[in-house]
């Protein structure tokens, strides 16, 4: 795979480029690398040690006497408007592009511009966007417990809370906060609930189900009774992975059958579980089969905190999939559910 | 200037002025973020971490004087100020104690530890201005290690497609990068 180059020490050039393959090889155990932005990040330090991040425009220094008092004058004049500007702004009562509010009682409503509303709790307090016309999302910060019905628009609604973010296109949800558990409740349309630390730890809620949030730790509250199930990840210190394993026989919701797995977990596309999670995280071990054709918007019940091996046990327990050995000891090809 | 030369220090005060500082954080940055995430796990508190490793050396800048090499320097407090990071936040964090004990376990005097990272960051940026599928097709193969019939198959594209994007990237590449001091000494 060597690129054949011309020239006088084309040995020594070959001889260097192989240096090439090898520090790739070694760069494997990099999966992901993740690029920053260096020079916002370099901002950014400069504001924590307290540093101008302006210095470097006020280093040119104009050459003669005549030049320098005319740059000194220029900017004077400037620094005047700008500081007129900023008072004449500051002044004028009307410029708050965001507005805080606490209630005092049960339902105390607030509606946002585009319509939404909001039942907040007494004690409740939030910050909401007062005009919507140059946003890029609906933001709301929400310290206490309250009700929304979300009016459809393509602004994304956010409502951050308590280490969480809800995010919602249109819908009905609820949030109640409960010392550091959160409580959210989805009442209509589909709403994604993200960690604010980690934004790849998040669940989406279709209509009625309920998540609690505690610690980082996501509980699926759809399966209400059952108290030695919900108990007990609540008093089990986490610390490895949360759930406890599938236990109880349910019979309940779908048709029949449905052996002795229990269908626990969120709700996905079966596309997101078999492309978007289990072939990407293990390409070398599962595959899909060229000849199963799906449904990609087919919504699928599972548990993504479980191993690979019991996601696909699941689908197939449900009848979404089927799976074969593959030619290695672990791997596996997903096929169409047999009949 | 460039500070890649693991070897020895070009220069063994190289925190003291602020536009050679500002050099050494750009260029460190991100090659320290996914090295201290590769025990936390979490991509915004890796950044915290290394700017608080930043502040440090910053606060210092004046009296720091190098023996080894800024990777062997950054290496170092950036590994303390993980250990720390963890110890402050333990209850936020999942599997603290068992992510202090790998830290722990890293040798003091590994100057070469960061040489993956920083060789990466070459290759990302040698790589931006490529398609995102060719960049794909490269990255799947070189550091995900699928062979081109399995890169062919999950991409759902021939075999042939495959060979020749990567052939066309690493002709980009070493152009690129045949002046970087890590693929050329």
């Amino acid at each position: 795979m060597w690129i054949n180059i011309k020239g006088t020490s084309n040995k020594s050039k070959v001889g260097k480029l192989s240096k090439f393959d090898s520090i790739l090889k070694q760069n494997k155990e990099i999966k992901n690398f993740v690029v920053s932005d260096v020079d916002s990040e370099w901002n950014s330090f400069l504001d924590m040690v307290g540093e101008s991040t302006e210095v470097k425009k006020v280093e040119t220094k104009p050459k003669s006497k005549i030049k320098s008092l005319i740059y000194t004058l220029s900017i004077g004049i400037a620094a005047t408007l700008v500081l007129l500007l900023v008072f004449t702004l500051a002044l004028q009562p009307e410029t708050k592009i965001r507005e805080s509010y606490t209630a005092s009682k049960n339902n105390d409503i607030i509606q946002l511009a585009d319509g939404s509303k909001i039942f907040l709790q007494n004690g409740a307090s939030i910050e909401y966007p007062k005009v919507l016309s140059e946003a890029n999302e609906r933001k709301i910060v929400l310290n206490g417990s309250a009700k929304f019905d979300v009016t459809k628009s393509i602004l994304p609604f956010r409502v951050y809370n308590n280490g969480i973010i809800v995010e919602v296109l249109g819908t009905e949800f609820s949030i109640t906060q409960e010392n550091q558990k959160v409580i959210v409740e989805n009442h209509s349309g589909s709403v994604q609930v993200l960690e604010a630390k980690d934004r790849n730890n998040f669940r989406i809620l279709k209509q009625g189900d309920k998540f609690v949030y505690e610690n980082g730790q996501f509980t699926d509250m759809n399966y209400k009774p059952e108290p030695v199930i919900v108990a007990e990840p609540v008093t089990e210190p986490k610390i490895e992975k949360p759930k406890p394993k599938v236990v109880e026989p349910k019979p309940e919701v779908k048709e029949e059958v449905k052996p002795a797995e229990v269908v626990s977990g969120s709700v996905y596309t079966l596309d997101s579980v078999l492309k978007g999670h289990l072939v990407k995280l293990n390409k070398k071990t599962i595959k899909v089969d060229k000849k199963f054709k799906y449904d990609k918007d087919q919504r699928v019940r599972v548990n993504l905190n479980q191993s690979f091996l019991e996601i696909m046990q699941s689908l197939k327990a449900q009848g979404f999939i089927d799976m074969i050995p593959g030619d290695c000891p672990d791997c596996y090809i997903i096929t169409a559910p047999t009949k | 200037m460039s500070f890649y030369n693991n070897s020895k220090p070009l220069v063994s005060r190289p925190f003291v002025s602020k536009a050679d500082f500002e050099n050494v954080f750009k260029e460190y940055f991100n090659p320290l973020v996914n090295f201290v995430n590769k025990y936390l796990h979490n991509i915004e508190n890796s950044k915290e971490v290394v700017q608080i490793t930043f502040v440090k050396i910053w606060h210092n800048r004046e009296q720091i004087e190098i023996k080894t090499s800024v990777n062997a320097y950054l290496y170092q407090i950036a590994k303390n100020s993980m250990i720390d990071f963890i110890r402050k936040n333990k209850h936020n964090l999942a599997h603290a104690e068992l992510n202090i004990m790998q830290i722990e376990q890293l040798s003091d005097d590994n100057a070469s530890a960061l040489d993956p990272y920083i060789v990466r960051q070459a290759i990302e940026k040698a790589l931006a201005p490529l398609k995102p599928k060719s960049r794909e097709i490269f990255e799947l193969n070189k550091f995900e290690g699928l062979s081109y019939e399995e890169i062919a198959e999950y991409l759902e594209i021939s075999k042939r497609s495959v060979e020749d994007n990567i052939s066309k990237v690493l002709k980009h590449l070493k152009e690129e990068l045949k002046n970087h001091p890590y693929f050329f000494d």
